[in-house]
Protein backbone atom coordinates (compact mmCIF):
# COMPACT_ATOMS: atom_id res chain seq x y z
CA UNK A 1 0.00 0.00 0.00
CA UNK A 2 0.80 3.82 -0.81
CA UNK A 3 2.57 5.07 2.47
CA UNK A 4 0.40 8.16 1.90
CA UNK A 5 -2.42 6.01 2.18
CA UNK A 6 -1.35 4.44 5.20
CA UNK A 7 -0.55 7.62 7.10
CA UNK A 8 -3.89 9.50 6.00
CA UNK A 9 -5.56 6.32 7.49
CA UNK A 10 -3.08 6.01 10.62
CA UNK A 11 -3.84 9.77 11.21
CA UNK A 12 -7.90 9.49 10.75
CA UNK A 13 -7.77 6.91 13.24
CA UNK A 14 -5.74 8.47 15.52
CA UNK A 15 -7.69 11.38 15.58
CA UNK A 16 -10.70 9.45 15.82
CA UNK A 17 -9.22 7.40 19.16
CA UNK A 18 -8.28 10.78 20.64
CA UNK A 19 -11.54 12.97 20.20
CA UNK A 20 -13.69 9.45 21.45
CA UNK A 21 -11.60 10.10 25.20
CA UNK A 22 -11.78 13.73 24.67
CA UNK A 23 -13.89 15.49 22.50
CA UNK A 24 -11.98 18.92 22.73
CA UNK A 25 -9.25 17.58 20.82
CA UNK A 26 -11.68 18.26 17.78
CA UNK A 27 -12.23 22.35 18.34
CA UNK A 28 -10.88 24.53 15.85
CA UNK A 29 -8.56 25.97 18.62
CA UNK A 30 -6.84 22.92 19.47
CA UNK A 31 -6.49 21.74 15.81
CA UNK A 32 -4.95 25.34 15.05
CA UNK A 33 -2.50 24.74 18.11
CA UNK A 34 -1.53 21.60 17.02
CA UNK A 35 -0.88 23.11 13.61
CA UNK A 36 1.22 25.76 15.38
CA UNK A 37 3.36 23.21 17.25
CA UNK A 38 4.24 21.51 14.56
CA UNK A 39 5.32 24.66 12.69
CA UNK A 40 8.35 24.68 13.79
CA UNK A 41 9.34 20.72 13.81
CA UNK A 42 8.16 21.23 10.52
CA UNK A 43 10.25 23.77 8.80
CA UNK A 44 12.98 22.34 10.09
CA UNK A 45 11.67 19.07 8.50
CA UNK A 46 11.41 20.34 5.25
CA UNK A 47 15.47 20.80 5.18
CA UNK A 48 15.90 17.47 6.83
CA UNK A 49 13.85 15.76 4.13
CA UNK A 50 15.48 17.11 1.03
CA UNK A 51 18.75 16.61 2.58
CA UNK A 52 17.93 13.13 3.44
CA UNK A 53 16.32 12.67 -0.80
CA UNK A 54 19.66 13.71 -1.65
CA UNK A 55 21.77 10.70 0.37
CA UNK A 56 22.51 13.24 3.28
CA UNK A 57 21.93 13.43 7.19
CA UNK A 58 22.25 16.33 9.16
CA UNK A 59 21.97 15.99 13.62
CA UNK A 60 23.10 19.51 13.66
CA UNK A 61 20.00 21.00 13.34
CA UNK A 62 18.83 21.79 16.82
CA UNK A 63 21.89 23.80 16.93
CA UNK A 64 20.89 25.32 13.52
CA UNK A 65 17.70 26.28 15.93
CA UNK A 66 19.16 27.80 18.60
CA UNK A 67 22.02 29.74 16.35
CA UNK A 68 19.54 31.37 13.82
CA UNK A 69 17.92 32.78 17.24
CA UNK A 70 20.92 34.15 19.21
CA UNK A 71 21.91 35.94 16.20
CA UNK A 72 18.50 37.35 15.59
CA UNK A 73 18.09 38.52 19.33
CA UNK A 74 22.17 39.32 19.68
CA UNK A 75 21.50 41.58 16.72
CA UNK A 76 17.68 43.32 17.46
CA UNK A 77 19.77 43.86 21.08
CA UNK A 78 22.33 46.12 18.90
CA UNK A 79 19.81 47.89 17.49
CA UNK A 80 20.23 46.70 14.10
CA UNK A 81 16.91 46.66 11.65
CA UNK A 82 14.77 43.74 11.21
CA UNK A 83 15.50 43.10 7.67
CA UNK A 84 19.78 42.48 8.58
CA UNK A 85 19.07 41.10 11.64
CA UNK A 86 16.90 38.62 9.64
CA UNK A 87 19.39 38.12 7.06
CA UNK A 88 22.09 37.52 9.40
CA UNK A 89 20.29 35.00 11.12
CA UNK A 90 19.85 32.67 7.98
CA UNK A 91 23.66 33.34 6.84
CA UNK A 92 24.30 32.05 9.74
CA UNK A 93 22.44 28.97 9.71
CA UNK A 94 23.64 28.73 5.76
CA UNK A 95 27.18 28.70 7.18
CA UNK A 96 26.59 26.24 9.60
CA UNK A 97 25.32 24.59 6.30
CA UNK A 98 28.75 25.21 4.11
CA UNK A 99 30.43 23.74 7.23
CA UNK A 100 29.27 21.18 6.98
CA UNK A 101 28.86 19.77 3.34
CA UNK A 102 32.52 20.84 3.13
CA UNK A 103 33.61 18.05 6.08
CA UNK A 104 31.19 15.88 4.20
CA UNK A 105 30.81 16.39 0.89
CA UNK A 106 34.38 17.25 0.12
CA UNK A 107 36.27 16.38 3.16
CA UNK A 108 34.65 12.28 3.04
CA UNK A 109 34.03 13.11 7.22
CA UNK A 110 31.24 10.74 7.81
CA UNK A 111 28.07 12.61 7.83
CA UNK A 112 26.82 11.50 11.38
CA UNK A 113 29.87 12.56 12.97
CA UNK A 114 30.51 15.69 11.04
CA UNK A 115 26.85 16.73 12.30
CA UNK A 116 27.23 15.61 15.38
CA UNK A 117 30.52 17.41 16.09
CA UNK A 118 28.92 20.93 14.23
CA UNK A 119 25.86 19.44 16.46
CA UNK A 120 27.84 19.44 20.13
CA UNK A 121 30.33 22.81 18.86
CA UNK A 122 27.57 24.95 17.68
CA UNK A 123 26.03 24.82 20.75
CA UNK A 124 28.46 24.65 22.85
CA UNK A 125 29.35 27.68 21.40
CA UNK A 126 26.76 29.55 21.96
CA UNK A 127 26.27 28.56 25.33
CA UNK A 128 29.52 29.98 26.10
CA UNK A 129 29.03 33.36 24.52
CA UNK A 130 25.60 33.91 25.86
CA UNK A 131 26.73 32.52 29.32
CA UNK A 132 23.91 30.32 28.98
CA UNK A 133 21.21 33.00 29.41
CA UNK A 134 18.24 33.64 27.80
CA UNK A 135 18.11 37.05 25.25
CA UNK A 136 15.20 38.67 25.65
CA UNK A 137 14.27 42.16 24.49
CA UNK A 138 11.40 44.61 23.27
CA UNK A 139 11.52 43.05 19.75
CA UNK A 140 9.60 45.06 16.61
CA UNK A 141 5.89 44.61 16.21
CA UNK A 142 7.01 44.10 12.59
CA UNK A 143 8.99 40.94 13.53
CA UNK A 144 6.67 39.07 16.78
CA UNK A 145 4.61 39.17 13.81
CA UNK A 146 6.41 36.27 12.06
CA UNK A 147 5.85 34.10 15.24
CA UNK A 148 2.26 35.45 17.15
CA UNK A 149 0.70 36.64 13.95
CA UNK A 150 -2.37 36.06 12.08
CA UNK A 151 -3.36 35.99 9.00
CA UNK A 152 -7.29 35.21 8.16
CA UNK A 153 -7.74 33.19 11.27
CA UNK A 154 -4.43 31.47 10.54
CA UNK A 155 -0.88 31.48 12.87
CA UNK A 156 2.50 33.40 10.89
CA UNK A 157 4.58 30.30 11.66
CA UNK A 158 1.32 28.21 9.88
CA UNK A 159 1.61 30.30 6.86
CA UNK A 160 5.35 30.02 6.58
CA UNK A 161 5.71 26.18 7.17
CA UNK A 162 3.24 26.17 4.40
CA UNK A 163 5.22 28.43 1.89
CA UNK A 164 8.37 26.41 2.63
CA UNK A 165 6.76 23.21 1.59
CA UNK A 166 5.04 24.38 -1.45
CA UNK A 167 8.17 25.68 -2.62
CA UNK A 168 10.24 22.83 -1.82
CA UNK A 169 7.34 20.67 -3.25
CA UNK A 170 7.48 22.90 -6.42
CA UNK A 171 11.41 22.44 -6.51
CA UNK A 172 11.59 18.87 -6.37
CA UNK A 173 8.76 18.27 -8.96
CA UNK A 174 9.79 21.15 -11.60
CA UNK A 175 13.26 21.64 -11.39
CA UNK A 176 16.82 20.43 -12.52
CA UNK A 177 17.84 20.69 -8.54
CA UNK A 178 15.17 18.14 -7.81
CA UNK A 179 16.25 15.83 -10.08
CA UNK A 180 19.53 15.95 -9.12
CA UNK A 181 18.47 15.99 -5.64
CA UNK A 182 16.86 12.24 -6.44
CA UNK A 183 19.62 11.48 -8.64
CA UNK A 184 22.61 12.19 -6.22
CA UNK A 185 20.83 10.63 -3.22
CA UNK A 186 20.44 7.40 -5.41
CA UNK A 187 23.63 7.37 -6.35
CA UNK A 188 26.38 10.05 -6.29
CA UNK A 189 28.74 8.55 -8.43
CA UNK A 190 26.53 8.28 -11.13
CA UNK A 191 25.29 11.24 -11.12
CA UNK A 192 28.62 12.89 -11.08
CA UNK A 193 29.04 10.56 -14.59
CA UNK A 194 26.14 11.95 -15.62
CA UNK A 195 28.18 15.78 -15.83
CA UNK A 196 26.01 16.56 -12.25
CA UNK A 197 28.52 18.50 -9.23
CA UNK A 198 27.31 15.60 -6.69
CA UNK A 199 29.38 17.25 -4.10
CA UNK A 200 28.52 20.76 -4.32
CA UNK A 201 24.93 19.75 -4.87
CA UNK A 202 25.18 17.69 -1.42
CA UNK A 203 26.72 21.51 0.13
CA UNK A 204 23.71 22.87 -1.10
CA UNK A 205 21.62 20.97 0.50
CA UNK A 206 23.26 21.10 4.11
CA UNK A 207 23.03 24.92 3.12
CA UNK A 208 19.34 24.94 2.71
CA UNK A 209 19.26 22.53 6.05
CA UNK A 210 20.97 25.02 7.94
CA UNK A 211 19.40 27.90 6.77
CA UNK A 212 16.01 26.44 7.35
CA UNK A 213 16.93 24.87 11.07
CA UNK A 214 18.01 29.11 11.52
CA UNK A 215 14.32 30.35 9.82
CA UNK A 216 12.75 28.19 12.71
CA UNK A 217 14.79 29.75 15.15
CA UNK A 218 13.82 32.98 14.36
CA UNK A 219 10.18 31.85 14.23
CA UNK A 220 10.71 30.83 17.47
CA UNK A 221 12.29 33.68 18.85
CA UNK A 222 9.08 35.89 17.49
CA UNK A 223 6.83 33.63 18.91
CA UNK A 224 8.12 34.06 22.57
CA UNK A 225 9.95 37.15 22.85
CA UNK A 226 12.71 35.57 23.28
CA UNK A 227 15.94 33.71 22.49
CA UNK A 228 16.49 30.68 25.39
CA UNK A 229 19.47 27.94 25.31
CA UNK A 230 16.60 25.14 25.14
CA UNK A 231 15.56 25.91 21.68
CA UNK A 232 16.12 23.38 19.11
CA UNK A 233 17.03 20.65 21.82
CA UNK A 234 15.97 17.01 20.41
CA UNK A 235 15.13 18.55 17.19
CA UNK A 236 17.57 16.56 15.07
CA UNK A 237 15.86 12.95 16.54
CA UNK A 238 12.34 14.46 15.96
CA UNK A 239 12.58 16.10 12.48
CA UNK A 240 14.60 12.45 11.21
CA UNK A 241 11.54 10.71 13.07
CA UNK A 242 8.98 12.92 11.06
CA UNK A 243 10.91 12.53 7.81
CA UNK A 244 11.09 8.84 7.72
CA UNK A 245 7.88 7.81 9.04
CA UNK A 246 6.84 10.25 6.29
CA UNK A 247 8.25 7.60 4.25
CA UNK A 248 11.71 8.96 3.20
CA UNK A 249 14.57 6.23 2.60
CA UNK A 250 17.42 6.08 4.66
CA UNK A 251 19.28 5.28 1.95
CA UNK A 252 18.56 8.23 -0.14
CA UNK A 253 17.10 8.81 -3.25
CA UNK A 254 13.24 8.67 -1.98
CA UNK A 255 11.49 10.59 -0.25
CA UNK A 256 8.62 13.45 -0.75
CA UNK A 257 7.32 16.58 0.76
CA UNK A 258 3.89 15.72 1.76
CA UNK A 259 4.87 12.28 3.34
CA UNK A 260 6.77 14.35 5.74
CA UNK A 261 4.03 16.87 6.14
CA UNK A 262 1.94 14.05 7.48
CA UNK A 263 4.89 12.78 9.59
CA UNK A 264 4.90 15.75 11.17
CA UNK A 265 1.30 15.93 11.70
CA UNK A 266 1.50 12.73 13.04
CA UNK A 267 4.30 13.99 15.72
CA UNK A 268 2.67 16.57 16.89
CA UNK A 269 -0.99 14.77 17.48
CA UNK A 270 0.29 11.80 19.12
CA UNK A 271 1.74 14.64 21.51
CA UNK A 272 -1.36 15.97 21.41
CA UNK A 273 -3.61 13.41 22.53
CA UNK A 274 -1.09 12.36 25.24
CA UNK A 275 -1.71 15.92 26.66
CA UNK A 276 -5.45 16.28 26.35
CA UNK A 277 -5.99 12.47 27.51
CA UNK A 278 -3.41 13.04 30.47
CA UNK A 279 -1.95 10.00 29.33
CA UNK A 280 1.95 9.26 30.59
CA UNK A 281 4.17 11.32 28.03
CA UNK A 282 6.47 8.57 28.33
CA UNK A 283 3.87 6.44 26.42
CA UNK A 284 4.39 8.89 23.79
CA UNK A 285 8.14 8.93 23.61
CA UNK A 286 7.36 4.75 23.27
CA UNK A 287 4.95 5.45 20.68
CA UNK A 288 7.07 7.69 18.58
CA UNK A 289 9.78 5.31 19.14
CA UNK A 290 7.83 2.26 18.25
CA UNK A 291 6.17 3.82 14.80
CA UNK A 292 10.02 4.91 13.57
CA UNK A 293 11.16 1.39 14.24
CA UNK A 294 8.00 0.03 12.06
CA UNK A 295 8.83 2.98 9.51
CA UNK A 296 12.36 2.19 9.20
CA UNK A 297 11.43 -1.70 8.99
CA UNK A 298 8.90 -1.14 5.99
CA UNK A 299 12.10 1.01 4.33
CA UNK A 300 14.78 -2.09 4.68
CA UNK A 301 12.26 -4.60 3.43
CA UNK A 302 11.23 -2.37 0.27
CA UNK A 303 15.31 -1.22 -0.38
CA UNK A 304 16.05 -5.50 0.03
CA UNK A 305 13.25 -6.19 -2.55
CA UNK A 306 14.01 -3.92 -5.36
CA UNK A 307 17.99 -5.20 -4.93
CA UNK A 308 17.06 -8.39 -5.22
CA UNK B 1 18.78 9.69 -41.59
CA UNK B 2 20.69 12.44 -38.97
CA UNK B 3 22.85 9.72 -37.66
CA UNK B 4 23.85 7.85 -41.15
CA UNK B 5 25.09 11.40 -41.94
CA UNK B 6 27.05 12.10 -39.03
CA UNK B 7 28.91 8.52 -39.77
CA UNK B 8 29.95 9.29 -43.46
CA UNK B 9 31.52 12.72 -41.97
CA UNK B 10 34.00 9.87 -40.17
CA UNK B 11 34.63 11.62 -37.01
CA UNK B 12 37.80 10.31 -35.20
CA UNK B 13 38.71 9.96 -31.83
CA UNK B 14 42.49 9.49 -31.04
CA UNK B 15 44.80 8.95 -28.56
CA UNK B 16 48.22 10.13 -28.86
CA UNK B 17 51.71 8.71 -27.27
CA UNK B 18 50.04 8.63 -24.03
CA UNK B 19 51.67 7.55 -20.73
CA UNK B 20 51.00 7.41 -16.78
CA UNK B 21 52.36 6.26 -14.16
CA UNK B 22 51.51 5.45 -10.71
CA UNK B 23 54.65 6.14 -8.58
CA UNK B 24 56.73 4.27 -9.87
CA UNK B 25 54.61 1.74 -11.68
CA UNK B 26 54.64 3.06 -15.06
CA UNK B 27 50.84 1.84 -16.38
CA UNK B 28 50.46 3.42 -19.78
CA UNK B 29 53.41 3.76 -21.87
CA UNK B 30 53.81 5.60 -25.01
CA UNK B 31 50.06 4.30 -25.71
CA UNK B 32 48.59 5.59 -29.23
CA UNK B 33 45.09 4.87 -30.92
CA UNK B 34 42.40 5.54 -32.91
CA UNK B 35 38.45 4.39 -33.50
CA UNK B 36 36.25 6.35 -35.93
CA UNK B 37 32.66 6.67 -36.24
CA UNK B 38 31.01 3.80 -37.36
CA UNK B 39 33.47 1.23 -36.69
CA UNK B 40 34.08 -1.27 -33.57
CA UNK B 41 37.73 -1.45 -32.19
CA UNK B 42 38.15 -3.84 -29.19
CA UNK B 43 41.51 -3.23 -26.75
CA UNK B 44 42.32 -6.67 -25.22
CA UNK B 45 44.98 -7.45 -22.66
CA UNK B 46 45.18 -9.16 -19.49
CA UNK B 47 44.77 -7.79 -16.38
CA UNK B 48 47.18 -4.84 -15.77
CA UNK B 49 47.83 -4.35 -18.95
CA UNK B 50 46.43 -0.28 -18.79
CA UNK B 51 43.41 -0.59 -20.67
CA UNK B 52 41.46 0.77 -18.00
CA UNK B 53 43.62 3.25 -17.38
CA UNK B 54 43.78 4.63 -20.79
CA UNK B 55 39.69 4.44 -20.93
CA UNK B 56 39.32 6.52 -17.26
CA UNK B 57 41.43 9.32 -19.42
CA UNK B 58 38.64 9.35 -21.53
CA UNK B 59 35.89 9.83 -18.97
CA UNK B 60 38.51 12.57 -17.29
CA UNK B 61 38.60 10.31 -13.84
CA UNK B 62 42.31 9.96 -14.80
CA UNK B 63 44.93 12.15 -16.15
CA UNK B 64 47.27 11.20 -18.18
CA UNK B 65 51.21 12.44 -17.70
CA UNK B 66 51.62 12.77 -21.58
CA UNK B 67 50.27 12.32 -24.33
CA UNK B 68 46.90 13.90 -26.02
CA UNK B 69 43.74 12.90 -26.76
CA UNK B 70 42.61 14.22 -29.80
CA UNK B 71 38.84 14.58 -32.02
CA UNK B 72 39.52 15.23 -35.54
CA UNK B 73 43.57 16.16 -35.19
CA UNK B 74 42.36 18.98 -32.65
CA UNK B 75 43.63 18.20 -28.95
CA UNK B 76 40.86 18.49 -26.86
CA UNK B 77 40.96 18.72 -22.95
CA UNK B 78 39.07 16.45 -20.61
CA UNK B 79 39.26 17.14 -16.96
CA UNK B 80 35.58 14.94 -16.27
CA UNK B 81 32.42 13.41 -17.06
CA UNK B 82 31.49 16.29 -18.04
CA UNK B 83 33.64 17.52 -20.74
CA UNK B 84 33.89 14.19 -22.53
CA UNK B 85 30.11 14.44 -22.62
CA UNK B 86 30.48 17.45 -23.73
CA UNK B 87 32.83 16.18 -26.47
CA UNK B 88 30.51 13.54 -27.83
CA UNK B 89 32.60 10.87 -25.77
CA UNK B 90 29.62 8.82 -24.42
CA UNK B 91 31.13 6.32 -21.18
CA UNK B 92 29.06 3.24 -21.14
CA UNK B 93 29.57 1.41 -17.82
CA UNK B 94 28.48 -1.79 -16.66
CA UNK B 95 25.63 -0.37 -14.24
CA UNK B 96 24.82 1.71 -17.12
CA UNK B 97 25.09 4.90 -15.01
CA UNK B 98 21.04 4.93 -14.81
CA UNK B 99 19.36 6.41 -12.48
CA UNK B 100 16.77 3.67 -10.83
CA UNK B 101 14.46 6.29 -8.78
CA UNK B 102 14.27 8.36 -12.35
CA UNK B 103 12.13 7.85 -14.88
CA UNK B 104 13.05 6.65 -18.31
CA UNK B 105 12.78 10.30 -19.72
CA UNK B 106 14.74 11.72 -16.47
CA UNK B 107 17.64 8.97 -17.21
CA UNK B 108 17.75 10.29 -20.97
CA UNK B 109 17.88 13.89 -19.98
CA UNK B 110 20.06 13.86 -16.71
CA UNK B 111 22.29 16.68 -16.92
CA UNK B 112 20.84 18.19 -20.05
CA UNK B 113 17.31 18.59 -18.80
CA UNK B 114 14.76 20.59 -21.10
CA UNK B 115 13.97 23.84 -19.32
CA UNK B 116 11.22 26.21 -19.70
CA UNK B 117 11.14 30.01 -18.61
CA UNK B 118 14.50 32.65 -17.72
CA UNK B 119 17.89 31.02 -17.03
CA UNK B 120 17.80 32.04 -13.42
CA UNK B 121 14.19 30.37 -13.07
CA UNK B 122 13.96 28.06 -15.06
CA UNK B 123 11.70 24.76 -14.72
CA UNK B 124 11.91 21.17 -16.32
CA UNK B 125 9.93 21.45 -19.59
CA UNK B 126 8.43 17.18 -18.79
CA UNK B 127 6.01 17.39 -21.61
CA UNK B 128 8.79 18.08 -23.94
CA UNK B 129 11.16 15.80 -22.30
CA UNK B 130 9.06 12.99 -22.82
CA UNK B 131 7.97 14.05 -26.43
CA UNK B 132 11.86 13.48 -27.40
CA UNK B 133 12.08 10.98 -25.47
CA UNK B 134 9.17 8.96 -27.06
CA UNK B 135 10.42 10.20 -30.80
CA UNK B 136 13.84 8.70 -29.68
CA UNK B 137 12.53 5.07 -28.69
CA UNK B 138 10.23 5.08 -31.83
CA UNK B 139 13.56 5.87 -34.16
CA UNK B 140 15.65 3.09 -32.43
CA UNK B 141 12.68 1.02 -32.55
CA UNK B 142 12.31 0.33 -28.47
CA UNK B 143 9.44 -0.43 -26.75
CA UNK B 144 9.94 1.81 -23.56
CA UNK B 145 7.78 4.09 -22.22
CA UNK B 146 9.55 7.17 -20.99
CA UNK B 147 6.90 7.70 -17.66
CA UNK B 148 8.52 4.86 -16.66
CA UNK B 149 11.02 4.61 -13.83
CA UNK B 150 14.28 2.61 -14.48
CA UNK B 151 14.20 0.66 -11.68
CA UNK B 152 11.30 -1.67 -12.89
CA UNK B 153 13.16 -2.35 -16.16
CA UNK B 154 14.68 -5.50 -17.86
CA UNK B 155 18.59 -5.68 -18.12
CA UNK B 156 17.82 -5.10 -22.21
CA UNK B 157 15.52 -2.27 -21.98
CA UNK B 158 18.02 -0.42 -19.69
CA UNK B 159 20.73 -1.04 -22.38
CA UNK B 160 18.00 0.59 -24.83
CA UNK B 161 17.53 3.65 -22.57
CA UNK B 162 21.82 3.91 -22.20
CA UNK B 163 21.76 3.81 -25.91
CA UNK B 164 18.71 6.53 -26.13
CA UNK B 165 20.51 8.55 -24.02
CA UNK B 166 23.86 8.81 -25.83
CA UNK B 167 21.92 9.09 -29.69
CA UNK B 168 20.20 11.91 -27.18
CA UNK B 169 23.60 13.68 -26.43
CA UNK B 170 24.64 13.34 -29.99
CA UNK B 171 27.54 11.41 -29.02
CA UNK B 172 29.95 10.58 -31.66
CA UNK B 173 31.91 7.72 -29.40
CA UNK B 174 31.25 5.25 -26.41
CA UNK B 175 33.30 3.49 -24.56
CA UNK B 176 32.31 0.58 -22.93
CA UNK B 177 34.79 -0.84 -20.39
CA UNK B 178 34.57 -4.82 -19.86
CA UNK B 179 30.62 -4.55 -20.39
CA UNK B 180 30.34 -8.58 -20.96
CA UNK B 181 32.26 -9.49 -17.64
CA UNK B 182 30.01 -11.00 -15.14
CA UNK B 183 27.31 -11.27 -17.52
CA UNK B 184 25.34 -14.75 -18.29
CA UNK B 185 24.98 -16.00 -21.77
CA UNK B 186 21.91 -14.48 -22.82
CA UNK B 187 22.69 -11.26 -21.00
CA UNK B 188 26.12 -11.36 -23.24
CA UNK B 189 24.30 -11.81 -26.49
CA UNK B 190 21.78 -8.96 -25.58
CA UNK B 191 24.53 -6.50 -24.34
CA UNK B 192 26.42 -7.39 -27.65
CA UNK B 193 23.67 -6.73 -29.92
CA UNK B 194 23.42 -3.16 -27.81
CA UNK B 195 27.25 -2.59 -29.26
CA UNK B 196 26.58 -2.74 -32.60
CA UNK B 197 23.72 -0.84 -32.34
CA UNK B 198 25.87 1.81 -31.06
CA UNK B 199 28.08 1.26 -34.44
CA UNK B 200 25.14 1.01 -36.90
CA UNK B 201 23.62 4.28 -35.45
CA UNK B 202 26.79 5.62 -36.50
CA UNK B 203 28.93 5.83 -32.84
CA UNK B 204 32.77 4.97 -33.29
CA UNK B 205 32.94 2.06 -30.36
CA UNK B 206 35.87 1.05 -27.85
CA UNK B 207 35.59 -2.03 -26.19
CA UNK B 208 37.64 -3.15 -23.59
CA UNK B 209 37.59 -6.51 -22.58
CA UNK B 210 39.34 -9.68 -22.12
CA UNK B 211 36.64 -12.07 -23.87
CA UNK B 212 38.37 -12.44 -26.74
CA UNK B 213 35.18 -14.71 -27.94
CA UNK B 214 32.99 -11.65 -28.11
CA UNK B 215 35.61 -9.28 -29.30
CA UNK B 216 35.89 -11.55 -32.26
CA UNK B 217 31.83 -11.73 -33.04
CA UNK B 218 31.47 -7.95 -33.22
CA UNK B 219 34.65 -5.99 -33.68
CA UNK B 220 36.31 -4.72 -36.90
CA UNK B 221 39.82 -3.93 -35.24
CA UNK B 222 41.80 -5.33 -32.35
CA UNK B 223 44.17 -3.38 -30.48
CA UNK B 224 46.33 -5.59 -28.23
CA UNK B 225 48.02 -4.60 -24.75
CA UNK B 226 50.47 -5.75 -22.62
CA UNK B 227 52.47 -4.27 -19.72
CA UNK B 228 51.02 -0.61 -20.53
CA UNK B 229 51.78 -0.63 -24.33
CA UNK B 230 50.32 -1.67 -27.22
CA UNK B 231 51.74 -4.56 -28.47
CA UNK B 232 49.80 -5.40 -31.87
CA UNK B 233 46.87 -4.00 -33.82
CA UNK B 234 44.97 -6.61 -36.15
CA UNK B 235 41.78 -6.21 -38.87
CA UNK B 236 39.64 -8.92 -37.08
CA UNK B 237 38.42 -10.95 -40.08
CA UNK B 238 42.64 -11.01 -40.70
CA UNK B 239 43.45 -12.19 -36.95
CA UNK B 240 42.98 -15.26 -35.25
CA UNK B 241 42.23 -15.73 -31.29
CA UNK B 242 45.60 -17.95 -31.63
CA UNK B 243 47.63 -15.13 -33.03
CA UNK B 244 46.04 -11.93 -30.70
CA UNK B 245 46.61 -14.45 -27.59
CA UNK B 246 50.14 -14.49 -28.78
CA UNK B 247 50.30 -10.66 -28.60
CA UNK B 248 48.64 -10.61 -25.66
CA UNK B 249 50.92 -12.98 -23.44
CA UNK B 250 54.28 -11.17 -25.35
CA UNK B 251 55.14 -13.19 -28.89
CA UNK B 252 56.11 -10.27 -31.01
CA UNK B 253 56.33 -7.35 -29.96
CA UNK B 254 55.68 -4.80 -32.83
CA UNK B 255 54.45 -1.72 -30.85
CA UNK B 256 56.76 0.19 -32.28
CA UNK B 257 55.51 0.28 -36.02
CA UNK B 258 51.62 -0.17 -35.48
CA UNK B 259 50.16 -0.11 -38.64
CA UNK B 260 46.84 2.15 -38.77
CA UNK B 261 44.24 0.26 -40.44
CA UNK B 262 41.96 2.81 -41.24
Amino acid sequence: MNRQVFLVIALILLCTLITVGQPRFLTVYNLLNVLEQAAVIGIVSAGVVMLMIGGGFDLSVGSGVVLGAYIVATAFKNELPTSLAISLALLGGAALGVVNGIGIAHLGIPSLIMTLGTLYAIRGGVLYLSGGETIGYRFPDVFTFIGKGDVVELPMPVIIVALVYIVFFVIMKKTSFGQYTIAVGTDSETAWRAGINAKRHLTTLYVISGTLAALAGIVLTARIDAATVRFGENYELQCIAAVVIGGTSLFGGRGTLPGTVLGVLFLAIVHNGINLLGVSPFLAVFAIGALLLFSATIDVAATLTKRT
Amino acid sequence: MENKEEASVNNILEIRGMSKSFGSIKAVDNVSLKVKTGEIVAVVGPNGAGKSTVMHTLSGVIRPDQGAILIDDSPVKIRGPKDSRQLGIEIVYQNLALINTLSVASNIHLGREILRGPSFLSWLDTDEMQTTSRRLITQLKLNLDPAQPVEGLSGGQRQAVALARAIFHQARFAVFDEPTAALGVIETRATLKVIEDFRDHGLGVIVVSHNLEDVFSITDRIVAMRAGRVVGERLTKMTSPDEIVGLMLGGDVDGENTEWSM
